[in-house]
């Protein structure tokens, strides 16, 4: 099974195709670098509710992973841990531990701030900043210094060119970013994740606003981000997690039922609560 | 019940009947609505048709003795701008005060303070309460605290003089006064601001690595700053229509010259209405004086007000235009 | 379709901005991670930004503190204006300060400052023949007990118990109860007008006028807010006054300033306030309550009546004890329209005096430190206890509301929210 992907060429700006790898030879590539994300023992209090419980498992890298399960069980506040979001909730508790490159991210002495340039984040809803499309782009890079002027009107334009946002927006890159159709602009925010180059994107329902066709644009985009990026994305829709997953988390009230590689998950899960959601019985 | 025992009508689905609660209730509760913005009409319109004839550039910029002093209350002579300049002497400094304190609030309430704490309702019912204490008890507090408190502790311990300097009404202390009053309003306009623009936005910005500091400057006050001003705005027109608590605070009944300073006392346009409707010997003879005075207070006042609302609307406007997107 | 592969990893990262390339990132991280730029300073200002939201709380401390301090020898009973033996050696007057010549001449300092020694000393000396003459048992008498201040009392010369605020004169009267009867009586008039008015206004523009002409009656309503009080006290004065004049046939001790001008001008005031908010309360009872109503063939007005105007009565109560406190605190519309006689009429033809017209009038003419001074600053003392009691119970009332109409906890709050996307969400997908 070979994929044909479109994507640009960040030197002569020119189209390039290119075939994935067939997914059972990535799997195998992936599962021999040493995970991203370790996560042992976690468990997350919103006051005395409990939202997480004892979840330990290993983000692979370079890989895509997909979160599913029921509404209500976990899966966004697990992804929000990964890069400390869920600070901004008051009277959030956390016990257990998650590292990130083998640094424990909720070790007292790390600063969230720093953590979030590493870990990149794209959220349900479209949030372009009501800003230029331009500025929405150059936000993340003028805000941690990197680059000069002319280096960072080269980044937006490969960032925005990643996303196939170019060609549509290159004329206009000084409209209003909020004027742009809902699709445009996920991927604009998309853009905005990866123009800091950070090391993980984690997505929490991207395409859950979008059009079927808008939302083919993204998953597409992320089978194409994922050589560069280890994602992690939250998905009720579970054709989706088939289609962009190679790795998949079943949650079910707060627990990590089952993870495995996705063709495991979806043709042979171990677990009944596992089959029970997949074949629509329950969620 | 079975359809079987139901009796063979006609529906009506076109009647309306004229006199039924619902017409009738509706009616009484439109001639409300209409009843009360046709007063509000009237009394603008009767204000503006008595006054506006007197209201020339001339009166507004000849001072309120006439040339000499005497004629105050003399309508061929006496015009309003030491009043003018008074009031608007007053809510500047009144601004200058109470903006930052009102804005800081408002950014505090509504981006770090967690709603359900005890600080926050604290301060939150604080606030409503300072929007709720009469306006006169403002001018007992001023006097109590700013005049007789600070101001007589200045002229005692740091200038050590015997002539109270800054220990009398004065314009610094009326505006203080004005500035604890329209606090709320300020606060409340600043807090509905903020919440306007879309938690979503300021995700995004954290969710890059930018702090909340950064979030906030970047971010969000550039969205808010229309309604953050409309707020200050809203405060203005407050603080231009307050008389009570500056009558024991700064403003004068008669002042030969311009305040020179912040210790000087002021006239006032609303104090002024106030002391001509009292004070006049002859309530006929000073009628038009009146009227031109009062319809400058509520031209100033709507036109703030009008402005407020305009650009309150156009941000309301922006902001459905974002959501709809 | 034969494509060329090429490696991506190398294709777009290679030189951009940011990228740490994988064999760096853990020594990048082992540093990165840990700093904190700029810290302290972000610290120092939102610990800034705390301290000054807290001028809030501090500014009704001061309020309260420093009112209540200027009425603390009227609530504490140090005030004695008992006028027995009382006279003054006019050669003393070098040594008095300007405040205790101003107490004894009932004058106010600025008008002692200004009088020449010759004429000082001639003021005292018929101050003391006037306080002799004036022997009546009164004179001796501390008018600022609580008793003289809340109860009846038989003045020489009265042929029954009376209540009397009369604060200048030879033997000083501070009864206040005909200040809090006429404040009560403008308020309860100003009441009768506006609630009714103004409700029915809330209800109609809320929830039956279509969204044009909600949009015109709105914001002409909304203005009455930005006219100053004392512009609706002038117009009191001078045309209230007169529109009413013919009702002089119903009172035959009528006075053109009265309760009822008063009362109508001081409506206009409190209307803005209860509209906006019982309006506020009305439209935030979601749509989905009415629309249920509706769907089982109610009117608009009866699913309104039956359905939406219950569930938002919490917050017209509220809107109305906000009136009310409103409506007693304010100052310059009583002082222009009442006439300001403090009488304990019930005719609403007769004019009134109330607490808040009270401190207005008298204040800038007693003597710092007199006993009318002290009394003046417990009637404020007392006003604000209303009005705050007034406001803490509407806030409780509005927050409750809010909290019900909202759903009672932030989690349940979420929940829903969350489902309300997924739904969204799933619907498009
Ligand atoms: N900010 C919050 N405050 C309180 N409870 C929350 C908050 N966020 C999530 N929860 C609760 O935690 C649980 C897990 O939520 P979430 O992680 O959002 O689920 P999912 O994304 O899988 O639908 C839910 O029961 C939810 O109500
Ligand atoms: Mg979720």
């Amino acid at each position: 099974m070979s994929t044909p992907v479109q994507t640009y060429d960040a030197d002569s700006g020119q189209a390039k195709s290119y075939t994935l790898a067939s997914a059972p030879d990535e799997t195998a590539r992936q599962a021999a670098l040493p995970p991203i994300i370790q996560v042992e023992h976690l468990s997350l209090f919103y006051g005395r509710h409990q939202a997480l419980n004892d979840v330990t498992m290993q983000i692979p890298r370079q890989a895509v992973t997909a979160f599913i399960g029921p509404s209500g069980c976990g899966k966004s506040s697990l992804l929000r841990c990964f890069n400390r979001m869920n600070d901004f909730i008051p009277k959030t508790r956390v016990t257990g531990r998650v590292f990130f490159q083998n640094q424990d991210i909720y070790d007292q002495q790390i600063n969230p701030i720093r953590l979030r340039r590493y870990i990149g984040m794209v959220f349900q809803r479209s949030n372009p900043f009501p800003q230029s499309i331009f500025d929405n782009v150059a936000f993340g890079l003028r805000l941690h210094r990197l680059g000069t002027p002319q280096e960072i009107g080269q980044q937006v334009e490969i960032c925005l060119q990643k996303v196939g946002l170019w060609e549509e927006v290159k004329d206009r890159l000084k409209m209003n970013a909020v004027n742009l159709s809902g699709g445009q602009q996920q991927r604009l925010c998309l853009a905005r994740a990866i123009s800091i180059n950070p090391q993980v994107l984690l997505m929490d329902e991207p395409a859950s606003a979008l059009d079927p066709v808008a939302t083919a644009k993204i998953e597409e985009l992320i089978l194409n981000l994922k050589q560069d990026y280890t994602i992690v994305i939250v998905t009720h829709n579970m054709q989706q997690a088939g289609r962009v997953s190679d790795y998949t988390a079943f949650f079910y009230m707060g627990q990590l039922v089952e993870f495995d590689a996705k063709e495991n998950i979806f043709s042979s899960p171990k677990e009944e609560a596992t089959e029970a959601y997949i074949n629509g019985r329950f969620g | 019940m079975s359809s079987a025992y139901l009796p063979e009508t006609k529906l009506d689905l076109f009647s309306v009947p004229i006199f039924s609660r619902t017409t009738i209730g509706t009616a009484i509760f439109r001639s409300a609505a209409f009843f009360l913005a046709g007063v509000v009409f009237l009394i603008v319109a009767y204000v503006l048709s008595e006054g506006w004839r007197g209201l020339t550039p001339g009166f507004i910029f000849t001072r309120a003795g006439g040339s000499n002093g005497e004629g105050m209350f003399d309508p061929e002579h006496s015009g309003v701008f030491d009043m003018v300049v008074g009031t608007v002497l007053l809510v500047f400094l009144m601004t200058i005060l109470v903006m930052p304190v009102g804005i800081i609030t408002g950014i505090f309430l509504n981006e770090f303070a967690d709603s359900r704490s005890w600080t926050s309702r604290i301060i939150r019912s604080s606030i409503n309460n300072l929007a709720g204490v009469p306006s006169i008890i403002f001018g007992l507090f001023g006097l109590g605290l700013f005049v007789l408190t600070i101001g007589s502790g200045i002229d005692a311990y740091i200038l050590q003089t015997k002539n109270p300097v800054w220990g009398k009404p004065s314009l610094i202390w009326a505006a203080l006064t004005l500035a604890v009053l329209t606090l709320p309003v300020v606060v409340v306009s600043t807090e509905q601001a903020l919440r306007a623009v879309p938690t979503s936005i300021r995700d995004a910005a954290l969710g890059m690595g930018a702090t909340k500091l950064q979030t906030l400057w970047k971010i969000v006050l550039p969205q808010a700053s229309a309604g953050i001003l409309t707020g200050g705005i809203l405060a203005v027109s407050r603080g231009a229509g307050e008389v009570a608590p500056i009558m024991f605070t700064g403003a004068v009944y008669y002042m030969k010259n311009l305040p020179q300073g912040l210790t000087d006392p002021f006239m006032e346009l609303g104090y002024h209405v106030y002391n001509m409707a009292t004070q006049s010997i002859n309530i006929d003879q000073v009628r038009p004086l009146l009227f031109s005075t009062v319809t400058t207070l509520l031209l100033l006042t709507f036109l703030l007000n009008a402005v407020a609302i305009f650009a309150r609307a156009r941000v309301r406007r922006r902001l459905q235009n974002l959501q709809h997107d | 379709m034969n494509p060329t592969t090429t490696s991506l990893p190398e294709l777009s990262r290679g030189t951009v901005l940011g990228f740490v390339p994988p064999q760096e990132l853990e020594k990048e991280l082992s540093v990165t991670l840990y700093e904190r730029p700029g810290s302290y300073l972000e610290n120092a200002i939102i610990r800034g930004i705390t301290l000054i939201s807290y001028s809030a709380i501090a500014a009704v401390l001061l309020i309260f503190i420093f009112i209540a301090k200027e009425s603390l020898p009227v609530l504490l009973q140090q005030t004695d204006n008992s006028r027995s033996g009382l006279t003054m050696k006019p050669e003393d007057a070098v040594n008095k300060s300007p405040a205790e010549l101003a107490v004894f001449l009932q004058l106010t300092e600025s008008q002692v400052a200004r009088l020449s020694p010759d004429v000082l000393q001639q003021l005292i000396v018929s101050r003391n023949e006037e306080l002799k003459a004036g022997n009546s048992p009164d004179s001796k008498l501390n008018t600022t007990t609580w008793g003289m201040m809340f109860l009846p009392y038989q003045w020489e010369g009265y042929n029954m118990p009376v209540f009397i605020w009369q604060p200048i004169g030879n033997i000083e009267k501070y009864n206040v109860i005909p200040l809090i009867f006429g404040s009560l009586k403008i308020t309860f008039i100003a009441l009768l007008f506006a609630m009714p008015l103004s409700l029915m206004a809330a209800t109609y523009v809320s929830q039956l006028a279509r969204p044009e002409t909600r949009e015109v009656i709105k914001p002409f309503i909304e203005l009455l807010a930005g006219v100053p009080s004392v512009v609706l006290g002038f117009l009191g004065l001078t045309g209230l006054s007169v529109l009413l004049g013919p009702l002089h046939i119903f009172d035959s001790h009528y006075t053109p300033l009265n309760a009822l001008v008063a009362g109508m001008a001081l409506a206009l005031a409190v209307i803005p306030v209860i509209f906006t908010i019982a309006e506020d309360a009305i439209t935030a009872v979601p749509v989905t309550h009415k629309r249920a109503a509706l769907a089982i063939g109610a009117t608009n007005w009866h699913a309104t009546m039956r359905v939406v105007v219950p569930a938002a009565m919490p917050g017209i109560f509220a809107a109305v004890v906000l009136g009310f406190a409103r409506a007693i605190g304010e100052t310059m519309v009583v002082l222009l329209a009442s006439g300001n006689a403090a009488t304990l009429d019930l005719s609403i033809f007769q004019s009134a005096r109330t607490l808040t017209a009270t401190i207005a009038a008298e204040l800038n003419e007693a003597a710092q430190d007199s006993a009318h001074y002290h009394i003046l600053f417990f009637i404020g003392t007392m006003l604000f206890f209303i009005t705050f009691l007034g406001n803490i119970l509407a806030d409780i009332i509005l927050q409750r509301l809010k909290s019900r109409l909202e759903g009672s906890t932030a989690a349940e709050a979420h929940r829903l929210a969350e489902q309300a996307e997924t739904q969204l969400g799933s619907s498009v997908v």
